[in-house]
């Protein structure tokens, strides 16, 4: 059983390859012998021209070093007449050419061949190693195109001045050439021309496009990634196809007669090679050739060994490779418990050339997708036990608080510290519930167990109102008696004084009284008198008069103030005790929430408990609505596959990081 | 040749009692003239009976008498030199008597002139009587034209005096006045002409200045004949005055290139002296034909001329053009009598190797041309002697020189190799000018072998006449800038579309309408004078494209 946290793993598969076969591959070998060149037709690059006349020469001057047959010829100063290609100049030699007397060249878009013309006698030159003597006919032909380009097609002229040229404008020609005729020995010909001989029993050398349609004897054809399959056709067919890059130009030659076809952008120089020059050049075409294009090639084949190989596709040729190691990369295992056994659906394939194959790749775990979510009975789970806990502790706070006002009322009430003593047992034994009830969250106990546990937190809850409400009634109860005591004590004491007061008061009522009667008597008579006609007596009549009836009233009120006085100190001391209870004291804030005693409603609220139960190991979680479980080490895998299976779950490692 | 003498004239204002004649408007003594001049050059009373009809015969006699007076005709009724004016004029002089303001000149070449008169007015004749004899005397009789105001024509009549001698009295003047005589020896005319200012009168009385106003008048030199006489004076110490060739034979060194180019130098003369009417100095004599004092002179002469030409050109030129431009320059010069030689072409070459652009401009062509240069052309070239006939060409060439003396008709049916076409083009830049004299021939010629062919002419559109070259062949020709672009064709090309046969095509080094006739008239049969002119067969492959779309038609 494997161990440990769940992480990728690194396997291996090696393959042996040395009997694969190729089906058509360019084979490059050893390096032929270096070019020789002799006979009449092929020579040296540089020979001397056989002519001693005076004539001028035609040359087309490539863009490397001059001929040494030009230079000696212009430095004889004789003619030479040349036709250059763009940037011609740079080389030191053409430095040299500009000191000889009599040299005109013309500027034209593109020169595809260097040569030299003398009256009949011309050459050309093949590759780096050999120039082609040209016979008569085609000498003129040469000339023929020379004219044609260096009079219509020239854009430019220089000779020499002080040993430099001074390139100008090129004047106008001074008459018309002919166009060169198509059957021309040698021609300039559009750029897409090509070798027009039938290939069949020919030599043919090409430079590029396409190779030929049928198969002549031997094919040299430039090495590359292209045109394998139609080599080995021609191949299949009994042609010989070979490559060495001696810089030749297309040729074709069969019997007595062949082609030159030389390389050119804007154009191509079309020769026929007369029989003297295909002979020649036959024999150039024989020769042996480090390339050879090859089917179905035993890459184990010891003969080959050391060679390269250029495949169909491929930027270059290569040689073979012993072992190619080839890092297949990470292999996704289709379940955990398979990811030892973990293959790659398809192994990529190895190098053709590689003589064995070592495929290595890493089994990677299944793994949480990213941008999963905790799976919703997860959620569930936590929320019942997070409002399990709450009501918890909310009942702890209840407690707590019923212990602090069992504090207070056994301090303020001394007559029920035995009362007191009895709630603290019970609030004890409650707590105690509680405790037990946090140890068992509703998720621990399963959908079958949880319902109980919330009976029991709602007798728990239940028990606890009694208690704060026992404690409540308690100290009412003390409250009212207190009041009922206070209140007899103040009553007696009125009706005591009440009933001391009440003779004097009388007395005094009576006293007023006569006072009153006296006074109404007083007035009367001072009515009754004759009103004085004399004006002081006058005015002292009605002094009289006046403060009589002032005193008359001032008695009458004073009658009636007294009377009032001595009911109400009469109705006092008849008065019977009657308790008022206290009016009710305002409600206690000091516990959070309102009054410490649970609402009802709380303790009633049923909640929903989900159908499964939360995975024993790793954690459930869903992605685009598949269940994944996830665990971190392999030890958890049986487990985790069970509860897999349980909850409809994906099994899988932690997610990449 | 030509140039112009001066000399300073002095003026004189003198003031003479004169009977002076005004030409005056007279149309019918003008018509009577004229009728005069058309029945016997008389005025008679008839005659003026019949100008004037209805007139009786003693006022026809009063009418011919006072022509008599006016001096229209002499005693016998001869037409005089004022009736042919008159004749001419419509105006007939009105006589007068007065004292005048005479301004006098006098030379042998305007001879005793009264350049203007204005009439004194009354009180202005003091000093008359007491008169000093006249510094010019003016002659009587001549009709003058006042130099002061052109309209103003009069004549002197007589100038009457009591004392027999004729007087005036002179009077300042501001008036200047100069001679100046052309003598234009290549044209043959001398022509004379005052110059300077006289007075006139102003709106107060006084006189101002203005220029005179003088018509050239001519005295009828023959001007040879004084050029003659200066060659043997004068012009001796500048050269050889050849009266034949009527050119000073002068040194070729020293000769400016204009002199060399245009046969021509000017000699300055302290004096010269022109018979009758005076010598003349410091004469600048201008455009006095000059030429080669001997053979080896001449030679050099053609050779720098022919230099300055291949100078001036430039560029490329084949032998046949290098030739033809030593002929234009040579041919009809005062060299051509010494039989100037264009060297051989080695030779010409070489005379030219310092200066590399004629040096290539000439070895090139020559070098690089795609049918090997006829050897004839590259021998020296001699003008004036016998050309030289034209070597044998081979089959498919065709060579013309100087010395081919061949019909239109003959190098038309050469070109046709004898057969009849169905369309001919001729391709050729220059038709125009002297050339649509050639084309009618050539057209005629074309006829005669093949009545039914239709000819095409390409040419450049610069100053070529189409409708005539549309009425001689009946098809509108074809422009170069239309068959060609810009990439127009040097050559000539004569392309033709034989009834049988592979269609073929002339390629020309010049144009087959470059002959000129020997005599007055020509035909499709005469004998042309041609120029250098080389052809060669091409098939139609190794034409250029343009060329070869005309065979598919492809044209209008």
């Amino acid at each position: 059983m494997k161990r440990g946290p769940i992480e990728p793993m690194p396997l291996a598969f090696a393959e042996p390859r040395e009997a694969v076969r190729l089906p058509a591959v360019w084979i490059c070998g050893d390096a032929p012998a270096a070019l020789s060149v002799r006979g009449a037709w092929l020579k040296a690059r540089g020979a001397e021209p056989r002519s001693v006349t005076d004539d001028p020469m035609l040359t087309f001057l490539g863009p490397d070093e001059v001929e040494s047959a030009v230079l000696s010829w212009a430095t004889a100063g004789k003619r030479v007449y040349g036709i250059v290609g763009p940037g011609w100049g740079a080389h030191a030699s053409h430095k040299h050419l500009a000191e000889a007397p009599r040299v005109l060249l013309r500027r034209v878009a593109e020169v595809p061949a260097t040569a030299a013309v003398v009256r009949s006698s011309a050459r050309i030159r093949l590759c780096d190693g050999a120039d082609l003597r040209l016979d008569a006919d085609q000498a003129a032909a040469l000339r023929h195109s020379f004219l044609r380009l260096f009079w219509h097609d020239a854009t430019e002229e220089a000779w020499s001045v002080q040993r430099r040229f001074v390139w100008r404008p090129a004047a106008g020609r001074p008459y018309d050439v002919p166009m060169v005729p198509v059957s021309a020995l040698v021609r300039w010909e559009a750029p897409d021309a090509r070798l027009e001989g039938a290939p069949v029993g020919a030599l043919m050398h090409l430079t590029a496009g396409p190779p030929p349609e049928a198969a002549p004897d031997r094919l040299w054809f430039p090495p590359g990634p292209t045109h394998h399959e139609t080599l080995a056709a021609l191949a299949g067919a009994g042609a010989e196809v070979v490559w060495d890059d001696l810089g030749l130009p297309d040729l074709r030659v069969g019997g007595d007669a062949g082609e030159a076809l030389f390389t050119g952008v804007l154009g191509r120089l079309r020769l026929r090679l007369n029989a003297g020059q295909a002979s020649a050049l036959g024999e150039l075409l024989r020769r042996p050739t480090s390339w050879r294009f090859g089917t179905g090639v035993r890459l184990g084949d010891p003969e080959l060994q050391g060679s390269r190989f250029w495949l169909p596709g491929a930027p270059a040729a290569r040689p073979l490779e012993d072992v190619q190691t080839i890092e297949v990369g990470d292999v996704q295992a289709p379940a955990l418990r398979d990811l030892d056994s973990t293959r790659p659906a398809s192994l990529p394939a190895a190098n053709p050339l590689a003589l064995a194959a070592l495929y290595t790749w890493t089994a990677v775990p299944p793994r949480l997708p990213r941008g999963s979510e905790e799976a919703p009975l997860v959620r569930t789970w936590r929320e019942l036990d997070a409002g399990w806990k709450a009501r918890l502790g909310e009942l702890c706070a209840t407690l707590a608080h019923a212990d602090t006002e069992r504090s207070r009322i056994g301090r303020a009430f001394e007559r029920l510290l035995g009362a007191m003593l009895g709630f603290e047992r019970t609030r004890a034994k409650l707590l105690e519930r509680v405790e037990a009830l946090e140890a068992t969250p509703p998720s621990a106990s399963g959908p079958d167990g949880a319902p109980m546990r919330y009976r029991e937190l709602d007798a728990l809850a239940t028990a606890v109102a009694k208690l704060c409400g026992d404690l409540d009634a308690a100290e009412r109860k003390e409250i009212e008696d207190r009041e009922r005591e206070a209140q007899e004590v103040s009553w007696r004491r009125d009706v005591e004084r009440a009933a001391s007061e009440l003779p004097a008061l009388r007395k005094a009522l009576r006293a007023r009284e006569a006072e009153e009667q006296q006074l109404e008597t007083e007035l009367r008579a001072i009515k009754a008198a004759n009103k004085p006609k004399d004006a002081p007596a006058n005015k002292d009549h009605k002094v009289k008069l006046q403060r009589a009836a002032d005193d008359l009233k001032r008695a009458r009120r004073d009658v009636i103030r007294l009377s009032s006085e001595l009911d109400a100190l009469q109705s006092k001391a008849d008065e019977v005790f009657v308790f008022e209870p206290p009016q009710p004291t305002l409600p206690r804030t000091s516990q959070k929430g309102g009054s410490f005693i649970p609402s009802a409603s709380s303790a009633s609220a049923a909640p929903t408990v989900p159908e499964e139960a939360l995975p024993v190991v790793g954690a459930l979680r869903v992605h685009n609505s598949d269940r994944y479980l996830v665990i971190d080490d392999w030890e958890q895998l049986a487990q985790a596959e069970v509860e897999a299976a349980r909850l409809a779950a994906h099994l899988v490692g932690p997610e990449a990081s | 040749m030509k140039t112009t003498l001066n000399t300073q004239l002095p003026v004189h204002r003198v003031a003479i009692f004169a009977e002076m004649a005004w030409m005056e408007r007279r149309p019918e003594l003008g018509l009577l003239c004229r009728t005069a001049q058309e029945v016997g050059e008389r005025i008679t009373p008839e005659l003026v009976r019949r100008v004037l009809p209805g007139l009786s015969e003693p006022g026809a006699r009063n009418v011919a008498a006072w022509c008599r007076t006016l001096g229209l005709c002499d005693e016998e009724g001869q037409l005089a030199g004022l009736g042919v004016d008159a004749a001419a004029r419509d105006e007939a002089p009105v006589p007068e008597q007065g004292v005048y303001d005479f301004w006098l000149a006098e030379h042998p070449v305007i001879g005793a002139r009264s350049l203007a008169v204005e009439r004194l007015s009354a009180g202005s004749d003091r000093g008359v009587e007491a008169p000093r004899s006249l510094p010019v005397t003016p002659e009587l009789g001549r009709v003058f034209t006042s130099v002061a105001n052109r309209d103003a024509r009069y004549v002197v009549r007589s100038l009457p005096t009591k004392s027999g001698e004729v007087g005036g009295v002179l009077r300042q003047t501001q008036a200047t006045c100069e001679l100046n005589w052309t003598l234009d020896f290549t044209e043959g005319v001398d022509r004379w002409e005052l110059r300077g200012q006289i007075e006139v009168p102003d709106e107060r009385g006084g006189d101002k200045v203005r220029p005179m106003q003088h018509e050239p008048e001519s005295v009828g030199l023959d001007l040879w004949k004084l050029a003659e006489r200066w060659g043997r004076g004068p012009l001796e110490a500048h050269g050889k005055w050849s009266v034949e060739e009527r050119c000073l034979a002068v040194p070729f060194a020293g000769l400016a290139e204009d002199e060399v180019d245009h046969l021509e130098c000017d000699v300055a003369l302290d004096e010269v002296e022109v018979g009758a009417f005076g010598s003349f100095r410091d004469v600048l004599l201008r455009g006095v034909p000059i030429g080669p004092v001997s053979k080896p002179e001449a030679q050099a002469w053609a050779l720098a001329r022919l230099d300055h030409t291949l100078s001036r050109d430039g560029g490329y030129l084949t032998r046949s053009e290098v030739r033809a431009r030593f002929i234009d320059r040579t041919t009809g010069t005062r060299l051509e009598r010494w039989c100037p030689v264009l060297p051989d072409h080695e030779a010409l070459i070489e005379r030219v190797g310092d200066d590399p652009e004629r040096f290539w401009g000439l070895a090139a062509p020559v070098d690089l041309a795609p049918s090997e240069v006829a050897r004839g052309d590259l021998t020296a070239l001699v003008l004036g002697g016998e050309a030289a006939q034209p070597e044998q060409v081979p089959d498919g060439q065709l060579r013309l020189s100087r010395a081919s003396a061949w019909s239109m008709g003959e190098l038309v049916e050469r070109l046709l190799h004898g057969g009849a076409p169905l369309r001919v083009l001729l391709c050729d830049r220059y038709v125009r000018g002297d050339h649509l004299e050639a084309l009618e021939l050539f057209v005629a010629a074309l006829r005669q072998v093949a009545p039914d062919a239709s000819l095409d002419i390409w040419t450049d559109k610069s100053g070529c006449n189409f409708r005539f070259i549309e009425g001689l062949t009946g098809r509108v020709p074809r422009t170069y800038a239309e068959a060609f672009g810009k990439a127009a064709l040097h050559d000539r090309y004569l392309l033709v579309l034989p009834t049988r046969g592979e269609p073929y095509g002339w390629h020309m080094t010049n144009s087959p309408l470059d002959a000129r006739r020997d005599g007055r008239t020509v035909e499709v049969n005469s004998p042309l004078r041609w120029r250098d002119l080389a052809a060669l067969r091409v098939p139609a492959e190794q034409l250029e494209p343009a060329l070869r779309g005309w065979f598919d038609g492809g044209t209008p």
